[in-house]
């Protein structure tokens, strides 16, 4: 008897916390905001789920006011704004510097950290979709969108990696007018932060899409990849090219000239710049999308491939060890992998 | 001998097992309980307002956009961007989705779709047959 009454309140207390365990049941939660001029977007499955969500709203907030040039306030604008020729920055300004030389190195400039005054001069953001006349107003007369051969060579002058230096968190400048932009690294490095930020806090299923760099952790909470698009240059509706099967914790990141571009006289200007002539790459790719589980590595590289084009490029890959998969895209939309292992079907 | 099973014992057994049952029923209803879909509006990253699909409206967002909700549909009918993407994108609904207008801060977005919390009903696209979960671009 007495062993008939200790298995009922066994089964008694099994069935409670039973039913707390339904108090603790991870919840699925997704949120949009606007940070670094684009729109993000995040989803993820956890039993803080609204917690995790506003975490990493709010540590994008906080790597806005760290990576932005444009803003006054921001660690970096204040870098480029500097009295002295060394400068003491935060871990997450200096962990960022360091990726982004590494990458000026590996590609001997094809990436270029001091790119900001020829970005200022081309001003893409600003150009997108105007007339010399609509950018310029009624002054604009004979100018042209195109910025002149001389204002290219003065910016051209300031470029040049080799003239910034990191040792811990001092950042040091040969020169006054050296100019740091983190722009093809910064979305890369953050959405890697924002995954080791979910995984601390042991998130262990979400998508996140920072303007078009998609990062997951994990597989989706049904325990499947998560599949993600990858969008068609030059597509007004957002078109889809091809699809990727995500592995956990891997991310896709593509690059294209299509993102921010001007016409003028039937020649398209895309934001894709060669860091060593001044102008828009040429390389007869509209697009390269990198698949790894380094987001910042991935975001640099997908540049890299643009303006190296494929040849130059998948040596350079293959000589560094990179295991990074990268779809090619020219400009008539053909899409082919390399370092695929074959895994993707080829077109 | 001594008495093992006393009435008092029998009644508090029956009353936990009571509560067990009662609580399991209570949250299987909660996790049951059908959400209705509503359209929020947030600008500049702060919620404007949640707005219920069933009711047609016009809402003005300040003084660049207008969305509309009609027969259970919303879109947005005006903006003073000059991409118009936000415009030209298709109406949400009860299935879930958002519109975004990037030069004006603004999203309309579908919160509570589907009838369970955690069941995703926030397809953003399908590629041959496949549903994706998110656009890389």
């Amino acid at each position: 008897m007495k062993r008939l009454i200790s298995a009922l309140y066994a089964t008694l207390f099994l069935c409670l916390s039973g039913t707390s365990v339904c108090f603790a049941k991870a919840e699925t939660v997704s949120g949009t905001g606007f940070y670094f001029d684009t729109v993000i977007t995040i989803k993820l499955t956890a039993e803080n789920a609204d917690e995790l969500l506003q975490g990493c709203m709010d540590l994008c907030q906080h790597l806005e006011d760290t990576f932005s040039a444009q803003k006054e306030g921001a660690e970096l604008y204040q870098l480029n704004h500097r009295q002295s020729e060394k400068v003491e920055v935060s871990d997450e300004l200096a962990s960022c510097i360091d990726r982004a030389l590494e990458f000026s190195q590996m590609s001997g400039g094809a990436f270029d950290l001091t790119i900001l005054p020829l970005r200022q001069i081309w001003d893409f953001e600003g150009k997108q979709g105007l007339t010399a006349l609509e950018y310029y107003g009624e002054e604009a007369k004979e100018k042209s969108l195109v910025p002149t051969e001389s204002e290219i060579q003065d910016a051209l002058s300031r470029v040049d990696y080799s003239r910034v230096h990191l040792d811990g968190n001092t950042v040091s400048f040969d020169r006054k007018d050296t100019m740091i932009d983190l722009g093809g690294i910064a979305k890369g490095w953050i959405s890697s932060a924002l995954k080791e930020y979910l995984k601390e806090e042991g998130c262990e299923s979400a998508c996140i899409n920072l303007g078009g760099n998609v990062t997951t952790v994990g597989l989706k909470e049904n325990g499947k990849n998560w599949t993600i698009g990858i969008q068609t240059p030059f597509s007004l509706r957002g078109e889809i090219l091809t699809a990727v099967k995500a592995e956990p914790d891997h991310c896709i990141i593509s690059s294209g000239t299509y993102e921010r571009y001007f016409e003028e006289d039937g020649v398209l200007y895309h934001h894709i710049l060669d860091p060593r002539s001044g102008y828009p790459a040429e390389v007869g790719l509209s697009q390269v999308s990198m698949v790894g589980m380094d987001d910042a590595a991935c975001d640099a590289l997908a540049t890299i491939g643009l303006v190296l084009g494929r040849e130059d490029f998948e040596k350079m890959m293959e000589e560094n060890g990179r295991e990074e998969e990268v779809l090619f895209t020219d400009e008539d939309l053909a899409f082919s992998w390399f370092n695929d292992g074959g895994e993707h079907e080829r077109q | 001998m001594e008495k093992l099973l006393r009435k008092s014992d029998i009644v508090l057994i029956l009353s936990i097992l009571a509560l067990a049952v009662g609580m399991l029923i209570a949250f299987t209803h909660a996790s049951r309980e059908i959400r209705t879909p509503r359209l929020q509006i947030i600008v500049n990253n702060e919620l404007m307002g949640t707005y219920s699909l069933e009711e047609d409206q016009t809402i003005r967002v300040g003084e660049s956009n207008i969305c509309e909700i009609k027969g259970g549909q919303a879109w947005m009918s005006q903006a003073d961007c000059p991409d118009q993407i936000c415009v030209r994108s298709r109406p949400i609904g009860a299935g879930g989705g958002s519109i975004v207008c990037l030069p004006n801060r603004i999203v309309m977005k579908i919160v509570e779709a589907g009838e369970t919390a955690g069941e995703s009903t926030d397809i953003t696209e399908l590629f041959e047959g496949e549903v994706l979960d998110s656009i890389a671009g």
